[in-house]
């Protein structure tokens, strides 16, 4: 399959997702996977500006990446939070080359071996909600149909939180921002309860969450509040690879 | 999202924010009349008040109110089993009506129910991820939104209100405001950590959260200090930590 009907293929699944009764966390993390599969980057991640003054990490393909957002978020320094400041692109092809800009970042990231970070924001006209954030292994440009590509991907997680394309309260902004929010902390709790009753990490708890989901078609974060709240027995969700 | 755009700038105020509640807490004597008091004075509402859901009987109880129609507002939602508190508790996320009246058709039994007087109202969740203690309204008397300023306020004093909510399960040792330093919910591997307690200990995610607090207190660490070592399979609490019964004492850990 040629590169752009991957693309178009990506699309129209997101569409799909977006009409029916779906989760923002788990749109988020197909998104994440998706800008790995399709672009030239290695990682990626979701950093989202909340309503008080913090920023939070809403999806990210691996915990490696998700410590790497978290990073810039303790330094307050690095191109996401400058992409998320200035609400416009920012594109480091070469890390190195540019480390003056943000010492400790740039350390951090070529310690955790990324050498290219790429920054495109999440904007809703004057909101910027937060940037999606790609990570090279390698220096290297983006192509310029990569970053409207990626540019692309982040409206559509944009468009994801929201849930609304013609959105005019600013209330419902905060109201879907924080539900996700909380979402995400659920995920945890019971990524936390798969990996101590399977002995796995958290990676792996992840993927045995998503997966139980995706097969019974339940929605993540409802599956999550099951194990959570003890409804659901996490050893059924630990039982057998679901992807 | 304005605030957002500063990064970390706004820290400042989140701890402002915590200090007021602090006080509020200490002098009502009830964290309920705390967090509802702390509400008024740092937001400019015109009342406030807490519904918890009390954990045995699944029903709900008004904890504190404070303000002329704060009361007659919560009896009213707890009549109709409607309204912007029952929809915040089950999707988990804030409900903001800047014009009550304008919700009319969302809620027709909470419509003719809810006072008069209550022109805006704001319901937030008192929770953290999956445990779920309540429903903190604010309400004011005129309608009108919230600029980014006061809901960033709102959602720190929701979050610090969860914070010394969940340290009430169980009574570790400590300051019980000592949440308002360390809040859970915020750094995932404190999630995490309580998540993998809570299958070591047998217990429910909230004692689990106030055990890992109680560790952190006992052993002078951080609690994201503690919360990384449990994620990291380094430290296991167990059943019989002594201060479990009120006697501070060096937790048994076992190690590996």
């Amino acid at each position: 399959m040629s590169r752009e009907t991957r693309l178009a293929e990506t699309f129209v699944n997101l569409a799909d997702t977006l009409v029916a009764d779906f989760d923002v966390v788990d749109l988020l993390q197909d998104l994440v996977e998706e800008c790995v599969a399709l672009l030239e980057v290695s990682a990626a991640g979701l950093l989202l500006a909340d309503e008080r003054g913090g920023m939070r990490v809403l999806a990210s393909t691996s915990e490696e990446t998700r410590l790497l957002e978290l990073f810039q978020l303790q330094v307050h320094q690095g191109p996401c939070l400058e992409c998320i400041a200035t609400g416009t692109a920012v594109l480091v092809p070469d890390l190195a080359a540019e480390a003056g800009r943000w010492p400790q970042f740039a350390a951090e990231a070529a310690q955790r071996g990324f050498a290219s970070v790429h920054a495109v924001p999440m904007r809703l006209r004057a909101y910027v909600l937060g940037a999606l954030n790609l990570f090279g292994t390698r220096p290297g440009a983006l192509s310029e149909a990569d970053v409207r590509s990626s540019q692309a991907l982040a409206d559509v997680a944009t468009i994801g939180i929201l849930q609304q394309r013609t959105i005019a309260r600013g209330e419902v902004v905060a109201e879907q921002l924080q539900t996700a929010l909380n979402s995400r902390v659920v995920i945890e709790q019971a990524k936390g309860i798969l990996a101590a009753t399977g002995g796995i990490g958290m990676d792996a708890a992840y993927r045995q969450l998503r997966g139980y989901a995706r097969n019974r078609n339940l929605r993540l974060t409802d599956t999550a509040r099951s194990v959570a709240s003890g409804v659901l027995n996490p050893t059924q969700v630990l039982t057998g690879p679901w992807r | 999202m304005s605030r957002g755009t500063r990064g970390g700038m706004a820290q400042q105020p989140a701890v402002q924010d915590s200090e007021v509640l602090r006080r509020h807490v200490a002098a009502a004597g009830s964290l309920p009349a705390g967090i509802a008091t702390a509400c008024v004075e740092l937001l400019f509402v015109d009342g406030a008040a807490v519904l918890l859901m009390a954990d045995t009987e699944r029903r709900w109880h008004v904890a504190a109110s404070v303000g002329r129609w704060a009361r007659e507002l919560e009896e009213a939602q707890l009549t109709v089993a409607e309204g912007p508190a029952a929809e915040a508790y089950s999707r988990g996320g804030p409900v903001l009506l800047s014009d009550v009246t304008a919700q009319a058709a969302r809620w027709p039994g909470f419509a003719a129910v809810v006072p008069a007087e209550v022109r805006a109202l704001f319901s937030f969740p008192l929770q953290v991820g999956a445990v779920q203690f309540g429903v903190l309204d604010l309400y004011c008397c005129t309608p009108g939104g919230w600029d980014g300023l006061r809901l960033g306020t709102a959602l720190n004093v929701v979050d610090c209100a969860a914070g010394v909510l969940i340290s009430g399960v169980g009574s570790p040792p400590g300051d019980p405001l000592c949440w308002l330093d360390d809040l859970p919910g915020h750094t995932p591997e404190i999630d995490q950590a309580a998540g993998m307690a809570s299958v070591q200990l047998g217990a429910s995610l909230a004692v689990a959260y106030a055990r890992l607090r109680g560790f952190a207190f006992a052993s002078s660490q951080s609690l994201v200090a503690v919360a990384r070592e449990v994620v990291a399979g380094h430290l296991r609490l167990v059943d019989d930590d002594p201060w479990w019964d009120g006697d501070v004492g060096q937790p048994p850990i076992r190690r590996g």
